[in-house]
Order: C-alpha cells, then structure tokens, then sequence
C-alpha cells in the first residue's frame, strides 16, 4: 500500500544573518542545517515518532510538513502528489487533510477569541458553516474531546482553562475538519505530568475512532514508546536509526540511540543495564562535524567517522541504522 | 432553535458587559485619568450644546463692551470687539475636537495599515513602508505643515488633512513592531495551518492582539493635534470663519498688556484640554496593559 506521507531528502537550511564583517570579506553565507537530506515514510494508520534532542530538527520537519516553512530542497508526497508543486487553492484544500496539534496550548490559542471562535475557525474557512450551525459542530467537538458538556465551554476565552483542557481544545481544532493526517509537535511536553496521560490516551482514542496518522515529535521516550508504532532518531539534522518502535527499544543499534535509551530508567530497578554516556553538547548546526555527524560525542568513535558519514544500512527488517561499527 | 440563538447573543452580551465592567474597574482606579475623560464629556457637551442652545454670533461687533474684564455678565471678560471670552472659548471647544479627532482618525487609519503590512509582511514591503515612514519622520512635522497650509489654503478641512497625513508614522511604526513579534507566536502558525487567508489573521488574529497601544498613542495624538491646530492657528494660519483658541490668543497678543484675560482663557483651554487627553492615554494605558490588569 502506498504510504500516507512520504518524505524524500528533505532539506531545509535557515540562512545565517551576515555580520558587517562577512559583508566587508566577502565571506560566502553560511547557513544553519536544520534538517539535512531526511527521508520518511508514514503508514496509513500509524503512528511515526520523531525523536531527538532540541536542535536535531525534529520540529523542523513537522513545521515543513505543514506547509509553515519551504523546504530547500527535496519533496513531500501526502497520498502521492507532491504538496509543494501544488497550486495555492490545492494546497489550502490539503489542510483539511492534515492538522497539527502545537506544543504549548497557552501560545497556539488566540487569548482574544472564544473556543467557539477557535475551534469554528476552520469550519468557517473550509465549510462555510456560521451561527448555529457552526456552534452546533464546536459543541459536538468539545464533547469528543472531553470537554463536556460543550456547551458550557463554547463562550469561555483560554484563559479560563488549564493547560490540559486548552490542549483538548487545540485537538479539538485540529480534528474539526476530519482529516487524515495530524502533526503532533510535543502535545504534552508542556503540561503537568498528572495531566499528560490523559491528552496522550486522548489523542489514542481519536486516532481509532477517525483513523487517524500521526507524526508524534517528540523527546521524552516513555511517550514515544506509549504511542509509536515506528520511530526515527535524528540528531543535527540527520536520521540516526529507525524502524518499529519495539525492534528499537530491544535492540538498539545505533550510540546515540543506545545512549538515549539508556538514559531512560527501567520500572524494574533489578535490571542490569549497560550505560552508555554522552558528553558534552550538540554540536553546531552551522557548522555540523565532517564524517558521522555523531562523531564528536560517540564513546565507540573510530578513525573512518571523522572522514566518511555513514549511510542507512538495514540491520534486520524495516530497522535501518547510520553507524559504521554495524556495517 | 430561537431559545439557543438568544443564548448565543445573550452570552455575548454578556461576555461584552463583563469586560466593560473589568475595564472600568482598573480605569477607574487611575483618578486623574477619571478626570480626564469628565473633562472630555464636559468639552464635548460645550461643543454639541453651544451651538444647540446659544444664538449668539461669534463673529458680532460689540463696540459698547470693548474689553471688559472679567464681572458677573462677562465671566471671561471681553476681547477688543466687545465678544464675550467665555462664549468664544465655548464655540472653540468645537474646532479644537474636530481637528483632534478627524485629524486622528485619518492618521490612525494610514498609520493603521502601513504598520499591519509592513509588520505582517515583511521584507520588500517593508523596507519601501518603512523607508517612507522615516522620511516622513525626519522631517521637522510643523514647518512641513506650515507650508503646505501656507500653499494650499487653511481652511479647517486642509488643516485636518495635513495634520492627519503628517502624524501618522508613529502610529506605524508602533503597529509594525507589536506585529512582528506577535506574527510568530503560535496561535498566528495554527491559524495559518487552519488554512486562514493573509487578510484573516491581519484582522482576526494579529489586529485584536495589538491594537491596544495604538489606542492608548492615539489618545495622546489627539492631544498634540489639537496642540498643532492651535499653533497653526496662533501663527495666522487656522480657518479664519472660525472660532478657534490659537486664534483668540494670536490676536490677545496686542492686547496683552491692558487684556490679560483675553489670552490666559482660551490659554488655559488649551492647556485643559491637551492634559485632559494624556491623562486619559495614561488610564488607558494602565487599563488596557493585560498585565497590570490581571491584579
């Protein structure tokens, strides 16, 4: 079956702002690589986990995704036609098929506009629906999202919610529509820890009941394991590793991956674990290190990681790895 | 169906009452800026009822009562045609909130949509805007007006033009700032990704976040535009068929020695009146700023 989303070498560099200086030398433009040359495939039904630390480009990728941010280069196939040769008029027909749910509920609601206004919003754009009939809809989805009764909600502005319950009405949003596809930019990483189990079961329950895809982006790993399906690792701007969520966790190929894994405490305290510590931080972006990208902070660090970067290679079944000590 | 619309509307009203009374509430609790707006309402009175219930002429010639100083039947005293001081600070209170507030609206109007786009925009639209906006800007605004009342005649509709034309790149560049920053805040990128045009998230999104400083730096315009109408007014170039404090004062001058009270009223009007508008562009500012308000 063909994929829902498919992703080929994708790129986006951010230009960096030339100083006087760069200017006076003439000093070509450097450019941060935000994401560099990914590719991607999201099932039908699914859902694909991003993972990385802040700056791997994880967020990036979904901004691009949504059409936020041009790409550089490469291309974004949704059911096969390629989003960013679309014509304009196409392109905003494609948001009804794909949403996205933003990291912080207290920035990604307008605190000037009712729910009835935020979660109408699309209806009105994509339907035409007003009035009644439009408050009818938005009540309907309140319900589905647990904010019920809806119609005791419907008036109210954000600020007289918690972050749990305006994160409910950001979904509520992003499902108005009924679509396909939904970016998931760390929907709970904001949110207390008591109320994050309710928005993740949240997003569960909708993804059966409307058959939805998700792209979960996200960095806390006992959130990717609860949800995804597969999963890719990315750091400065590359995939690491990917493959089946599960298939990653047991057996993780790849330092990096080995490395956030086992960061990552076991529920059970007898397990005997073989740590594996990074040092240092992330390099720049700007300037990201030749060979494997990952070479600077690796324990396992050989001498051709600093020439040649490693491609994919699969290691057992759909579970690809960038690494030369697998190969 | 018509139970859940009223209720619709009647929320809304409500909603709207509510945040009338909150705003009120934090306003109130500035007591010049109160004092500004009792002033507003007692000038806009005099202007609206002036001209209702007197039918004195301004522009008569009392020879028998050639200024008189202030007594019981002239308050304000008289000017050297025999007018009444009083009557004529009244029928100024006219002119000055006119020019004020049509000169106000038209600068807020241009100043409004040069800063939405620029700031929304960015870029090439930005650069030719804002560029304009700083020629504008360097030059010294009164003698710009000066002339062009100077060239064109000065009459009160001129006067309003040029003044409103004149002033409005503060109003500009205030907007463009306030919209840069909130253009990439994540409510902007969700209606964006909800598929709404440019146009509404200008209006629907970005203009109800940032209003609020422009209205608070028009009140204060409103202020200075009357100030400048004074002074056009002052140096001759104001309507001359009609009643206006810069006027009453650029002919006080002559008289000054033996009729002091034919410039220190309309002076004082003046100066009542521009304070009346910053105190209240203070009240708002305090009112209207959402984190002072939420204590």
């Amino acid at each position: 079956m063909q994929p829902i989303v498919k992703v080929k070498g994708l790129k986006k560099y951010y230009p960096v702002e030339k100083s006087w200086i760069d200017k006076l030398l003439s000093r070509e433009r450097r450019w941060v690589r935000a994401v560099d040359s990914i590719d991607l495939e999201i099932e039908r039904g699914e859902t694909f986990s991003l993972v990385g630390e802040s700056g791997s480009g994880k967020t990036t990728t979904g901004l691009v995704l949504m059409q936020l941010v041009e790409p550089t280069e490469g291309e974004i196939l949704f059911e096969g036609r390629d989003i960013f040769s679309l014509r304009e008029e196409e392109r905003r027909r494609l948001r009804r098929d794909m949403q996205m749910v933003f990291q912080n509920p207290y920035a990604s609601l307008n605190p000037r506009m009712t729910v009835e206004e935020i979660v109408g919003e699309p209806l009105t754009i994509h339907l035409g629906l007003k009035g009644e009939e439009r408050r009818g809809r938005v009540i309907e989805l309140l319900d589905i999202v647990g904010l019920n009764p809806g119609k005791y909600y419907v008036d109210r502005y954000p600020h007289e919610f918690s972050g749990g319950q305006r994160q409910r009405i950001a979904i509520a949003r992003a499902i108005a529509l009924r679509p396909k596809f939904i970016v998931a930019d760390e929907p709970v990483s904001s949110l207390d820890v008591s109320i994050q189990a309710t928005i993740l079961n949240l997003l569960q329950e909708l993804k059966r009941e409307f058959k939805l895809t998700y792209l979960l982006i996200a960095h806390n790993l006992a959130v990717v394991r609860y949800m995804s399906d597969k999963l890719a690792i990315m750091y400065l701007g590359k995939i690491m590793e990917k493959g089946v969520s599960e298939d990653v966790f047991q057996n993780p190929q790849h330092p990096y991956t080995k490395a956030l894994i086992s960061a990552f405490p076991d529920i059970n305290p007898d397990v005997k674990r073989d740590r594996v510590l990074l040092r240092g931080e992330i390099p720049s972006p700007i300037a990201p290190p030749p060979g494997c990208r990952f070479h600077t902070r690796c324990p396992f660090r050989l001498e051709i990681c600093e020439r040649d970067e490693p491609m994919l290679v699969e290691v057992e079944d759909g579970h690809l790895v960038a690494c030369h000590m697998v190969e | 169906m018509g139970s859940s619309i009223e209720r619709l509307s009647l929320g809304r009203l409500e909603r709207y009452s509510r945040g009338l009374r909150g705003f009120w509430r934090s306003y109130s609790r500035n007591r010049p800026a109160v004092m500004g707006l009792a002033i507003l309402f007692l000038l806009t009175a005099t202007a609206v009822l002036t001209d209702l219930l007197d039918p004195y002429n301004p522009f008569g010639i009392y020879p028998s009562e050639v200024l008189l100083p202030p007594s019981f039947s002239h308050p304000f005293g008289t000017d050297d045609l025999g007018r009444d001081i009083l009557k004529l600070v009244m029928f100024g209170s006219k002119t000055s909130l006119l020019v004020g507030f049509s000169a106000v609206f038209i600068a807020s109007s241009i100043g409004i949509i040069v800063g939405a786009l620029s700031g929304y925009y960015g870029g090439r639209v930005e650069d030719i805007l804002m560029r304009l906006t700083d020629m504008l800007l360097i030059i010294p605004n009164f003698f710009l007006i000066l002339l062009i009342v100077a060239l064109f005649g000065s009459s009160l509709r001129n006067v309003v033009l040029v003044i409103g034309f004149m002033t409005w790149p503060g109003t500009a560049r205030l907007l463009r700032s306030t919209f840069l920053s909130l253009r990439e805040q994540e409510f902007v990128q969700a209606a964006r990704v909800v598929g709404a045009s440019h146009l509404r998230i200008i209006f629907r999104h970005l203009l109800p976040n940032g209003i609020y400083p422009v209205i608070v730096n028009s009140s204060l315009q409103v202020g200075s535009a009357i100030l400048t109408e004074a002074g056009l007014s002052f140096l001759g170039l104001g309507d001359p068929s009609l009643v206006s404090w810069g006027r009453m004062l650029s002919i006080a001058q002559m008289y000054v020695r033996r009729a002091w009270w034919m410039a220190a009223f309309p002076g004082a009007a003046i100066f009542i009146t521009v304070m009346a508008f910053n105190l209240i562009g203070d009240g708002l500012n305090d009112a209207l700023n959402p984190r002072l308000r939420e204590r």
